[in-house]
C-alpha cells in the first residue's frame, strides 16, 4: 500500500513536471531569447525534441517501476 | 598532580591496552580462550594440567588487569586536575567504561555466548577504549588555545582538508583492525556482524589517505609551521601513517606471526589517525595567523607536472563521481562486495573519470582560457600542450577499460568506456557548445558511475541501476545551472549557450525548481520498487525536502546566496542520498 502511494506520488510529480519542461523548450522554440554574440543559437527544434525524449524515457522508466510494484 | 605525572599515567594506559589488543589477537589465533574456562581467574594455571594455552590466556587476562587499572588511574589522574576540565575527563571516563564492557566481552567469551559477536565486540571496544584514550591524551598534551583566531580562507581550507583526511583515515584504520580481528574468528566468513572480513581493501584506503594527507601536510603547510611547536608535530611525523598502513598490508602476507603484526599496526594507524585529527583542529593557528608573508617550500619542476596531470583528471569532481560508484556497490542485490573488487573498481573508475576529465581538457582550452575559474588550468595557461592532455587522457581512458575489465565485469567495463565517450566526445564536443540542453542531456555522463558500480558488482543491469542513473541524471540541472547562474558573464564570455546566458535568470531558476521537483521524486522510487525500506524513506525525504528550500529559495529570491547555498546543498545531498542507501542496506539487510 504504502509502495503505491509513493509510486503514484512520485509518478504525479517526475511525469506531470515535464509538462512545464515541454512548455518552456517550446516557447524558447517558437520565441528564442536574444543571446550575446558570440554565443551559438541553439536549434530550437532538436531542443523541443531532446525535452520529448527526456519525458519519454522518465515515463518509460515509470512504467518499469510500475511493473515492478511489490 | 603534575602535568607530567599525569601524561605519563595516560601515556602508561595507552601502551597497556595496545597490549591488552595484541595480546588479544594472540589468543584469538591460537584459540586459547577456551583453555581457562573460569572467569576472572584462570584456576587451570595452577593444575598440573597447565599448557601454553593456557599461559597465553593467563598472560592475556594480567595485561587486561593491569591496563584497567591503568585506565582508571588515568581518570583518577584528569578528574583531579583542575586544568582538565571539560572534553578529557568524559574522554577519560568513556575508555574507562568501554575498556571494562570489552573485559567483559572477554567473559562472555569464555562462558561460550556466541564467539563470533562477542569476539568482534571485544575487539571493538578495546579498539574504542584506545581510541578515547588517545584523544585524551592528545587533548592535554595540545591544550586549546587561550584565544581562538579567524583563520584565512586558505588556512581554513588547509585545515578542513588534512582534518577531514584524518578522520577518514582513522575510519579505515578501525575497520581494517576490525575486519582482520572479525577474519581470524572466522576466516571463511564473508561478513562478520555487518564487517566485511577482508581487509586489504580497508588497509588500502587507508593507506592512500593517510599517505594523500602526509603530501597534503608537506605541501600546504610553511616550513615555520612544521617546526614550531609539539602540536605541529603532523606534518613531520604524518608519514609514519602510510607507513604504517604498509606495514599492515605486509603483516597480511606473512604467514606466521603476520596477523599480529597487521593488528598491531592497523591499531596504531587508527591511533595515530584520531591523534592527528585533534592536533591539525588545534595547531595549526601559528602558520594562519602569520601577518609575515610564510617562507614556503620551494617546488621542484617535475613534482610541478606532476600536479598539473593529476589537475587534468579533475579529482575535485571525481570524489564525488567515485562516492556514487562506491556506494553503489555495497546495495545491489548480490550482498557485500569484496574490498578488492571495490578496490580495483575504484582505481577504473578513478582512471575512466580521469581520462575522460583530461579529454576534457585539451578539447576545451579555448573555452577554458575565457572563463576565470578554468584559466588556470594548465592546458588554457600553457603548461601543458593539448596534445599531451589528450594523450594523457586516451592512455588513462584505455587503461581503465582493462582495469574493469580484467578485474571486475566486462559491462562495467562497457559502461566506462559510454562514460568516457559521452562526456568526452559526445557532451564536451557537440551538447557543450550547441546548445542549452548541454547541462540536460549531458548529465548522463555524470550519472554512469552508479551503473559501472552496479554492473562491477552484479555483471547485469536492473531497475534499481536505471533509478540510480535516473536520480543523478536529474540532479545535474539544478547542482550546474546554479552555478551557471553565479558564472554567466564567464559562460557568455566564453561563447557557452548555457540556459541563463541565452533563456535568461528568471526561465533558468523556474527550471531549477521544475528539475529539483522531479529529482526528489525520482529519489522515492527505490521506496516504491522495493530496493530500499523505511531507513531509506526518510533520509530521501529529509534531504529532498532540504533540497526544495532551497530550490524555492533560488526561484522565489534568485540573490547569490540563495544560489551558493543550493550549490554547496547539492553536493551534500547527492552524497547524502547514496550513504543513507547503503546504510538501509546493511541495517536493514
Amino acid at each position: 500500500m504504502l509502495a503505491w502511494f509513493i509510486f503514484w506520488i512520485a509518478a504525479i510529480v517526475a511525469i506531470g513536471g515535464q509538462i512545464p519542461l515541454i512548455v518552456a523548450a517550446w516557447r524558447l522554440y517558437r520565441h528564442p531569447a536574444p543571446a550575446p554574440a558570440n554565443v551559438p543559437r541553439s536549434d530550437g527544434r532538436a531542443d523541443l525534441g531532446w525535452t520529448l525524449v527526456t519525458a519519454l524515457a522518465t515515463l518509460a522508466l515509470f512504467g518499469a517501476a510500475y511493473l515492478a510494484l511489490p | 598532580m603534575a602535568a607530567r605525572k599525569r601524561v605519563q599515567i595516560l601515556l602508561l594506559g595507552l601502551i597497556l591496552t595496545l597490549a591488552t589488543i595484541i595480546s588479544g589477537g594472540l589468543v584469538t589465533i591460537s584459540a586459547s580462550a577456551a583453555a581457562c574456562s573460569s572467569w576472572p581467574l584462570c584456576l587451570e594455571a595452577l593444575s598440573d594440567s597447565a599448557n601454553p594455552l593456557v599461559w597465553i590466556s593467563l598472560g592475556h587476562r594480567a595485561i587486561v588487569a593491569l591496563a584497567l587499572l591503568a585506565v582508571i588511574g588515568g581518570v583518577w589522574a584528569v578528574w583531579r586536575s583542575p586544568e582538565t576540565a571539560g572534553l578529557p575527563r568524559w574522554m577519560a571516563l568513556a575508555a574507562a567504561i568501554i575498556f571494562l564492557s570489552q573485559a567483559l566481552a572477554g567473559a562472555l567469551l569464555v562462558w561460550g555466548v556466541p564467539a563470533m559477536v562477542a569476539d568482534v565486540w571485544h575487539l571493538t571496544g578495546a579498539l574504542l577504549a584506545f581510541g578515547a584514550q588517545v584523544l585524551t591524551f592528545i587533548l592535554i598534551a595540545i591544550p586549546a588555545p587561550a584565544t581562538v583566531e579567524r583563520l584565512s580562507g586558505r588556512a581554513a581550507q588547509t585545515q578542513r582538508r588534512l582534518r577531514g583526511l584524518a578522520v577518514w583515515t582513522a575510519a579505515a584504520a578501525g575497520v581494517a583492525a576490525l575486519a582482520i580481528g572479525a577474519r581470524s574468528v572466522a576466516p571463511e566468513l564473508e561478513m562478520a556482524v555487518a564487517l566485511p572480513a577482508n581487509s586489504v581493501g580497508a588497509l588500502s584506503f587507508a593507506a592512500f589517505l593517510s599517505l594523500w594527507m602526509a603530501v597534503e601536510a608537506r605541501r600546504r603547510l610553511p616550513v615555520e609551521a612544521q617546526t614550531s611547536a609539539l602540536a605541529l608535530a603532523l606534518p613531520r611525523y604524518s608519514p609514519l601513517l602510510p607507513g604504517l598502513a604498509a606495514l599492515a598490508l605486509i603483516g597480511w602476507f606473512i604467514p606466521a606471526g603476520g596477523h599480529l603484526l597487521s593488528l598491531t599496526a592497523a591499531a596504531l594507524l587508527w591511533a595515530g589517525a584520531i591523534a592527528a585529527a585533534v592536533a591539525i583542529q588545534r595547531a595549526p593557528l601559528t602558520f594562519a595567523t602569520a601577518t609575515t608573508t610564510p617562507a614556503t617550500r620551494p617546488v621542484s619542476k617535475w613534482r610541478m607536472v606532476v600536479a598539473d596531470y593529476i589537475s587534468l583528471t579533475k579529482p575535485k569532481v571525481i570524489s564525488l563521481l567515485l562516492v556514487t560508484t562506491l556506494t553503489t556497490m555495497f546495495i545491489t542485490e548480490a550482498g557485500l562486495p569484496s574490498w578488492w573488487l571495490v578496490l580495483w573498481t575504484m582505481i577504473g573508475g578513478y582512471l575512466a573519470a580521469g581520462g575522460a576529465g583530461a579529454i576534457n581538457c585539451a578539447f576545451d582550452s579555448d573555452i577554458d582560457v575565457n572563463m576565470g575559474r578554468t584559466s588556470r588550468r594548465p592546458v588554457p595557461s600553457g603548461r601543458i600542450s593539448a596534445r599531451a592532455a589528450f594523450v594523457f587522457g586516451a592512455i588513462l581512458s584505455v587503461l581503465s577499460i582493462v582495469v574493469l575489465w580484467v578485474f571486475t565485469t566486462p559491462l562495467a567495463a562497457f559502461f566506462a568506456f559510454l562514460g568516457i565517450i559521452y562526456y568526452a566526445y559526445f557532451y564536451t564536443s557537440l551538447l557543450k557548445r550547441s546548445t542549452w540542453q548541454n547541462i540536460i542531456i549531458g548529465g548522463g555522463a555524470g550519472a554512469i558511475p552508479p551503473l559501472v558500480g552496479w554492473t562491477a558488482v552484479t555483471g547485469s543491469v536492473s531497475l534499481m541501476a536505471v533509478v540510480l542513473f535516473a536520480i543523478i541524471f536529474y540532479w545535474t540541472p539544478p547542482h550546474f545551472w546554479a552555478l551557471a547562474l553565479v558564472k554567466q558573464k564567464d559562460y557568455a564570455r566564453a561563447g557557452v549557450p548555457m540556459l541563463p546566458v541565452v533563456a535568461g535568470e528568471v526561465e533558468t531558476r523556474w527550471q531549477i525548481l521544475v528539475y529539483s521537483a522531479i529529482m526528489v521524486a525520482v529519489s522515492l522510487l527505490p521506496v516504491a520498487i522495493g530496493a530500499m525500506s523505511w531507513i531509506y524513506l526518510v533520509g530521501a525525504l529529509v534531504f529532498g525536502l532540504r533540497f526544495m528550500r532551497d530550490a524555492w529559495a533560488v526561484w522565489r529570491i534568485g540573490d547569490q546566496a540563495a544560489i551558493w547555498g543550493l550549490y554547496k546543498y547539492s553536493l551534500l545531498y547527492l552524497a547524502l542520498l547514496f550513504v543513507v542507501m547503503v546504510a538501509d542496506r546493511l541495517i536493514l539487510r
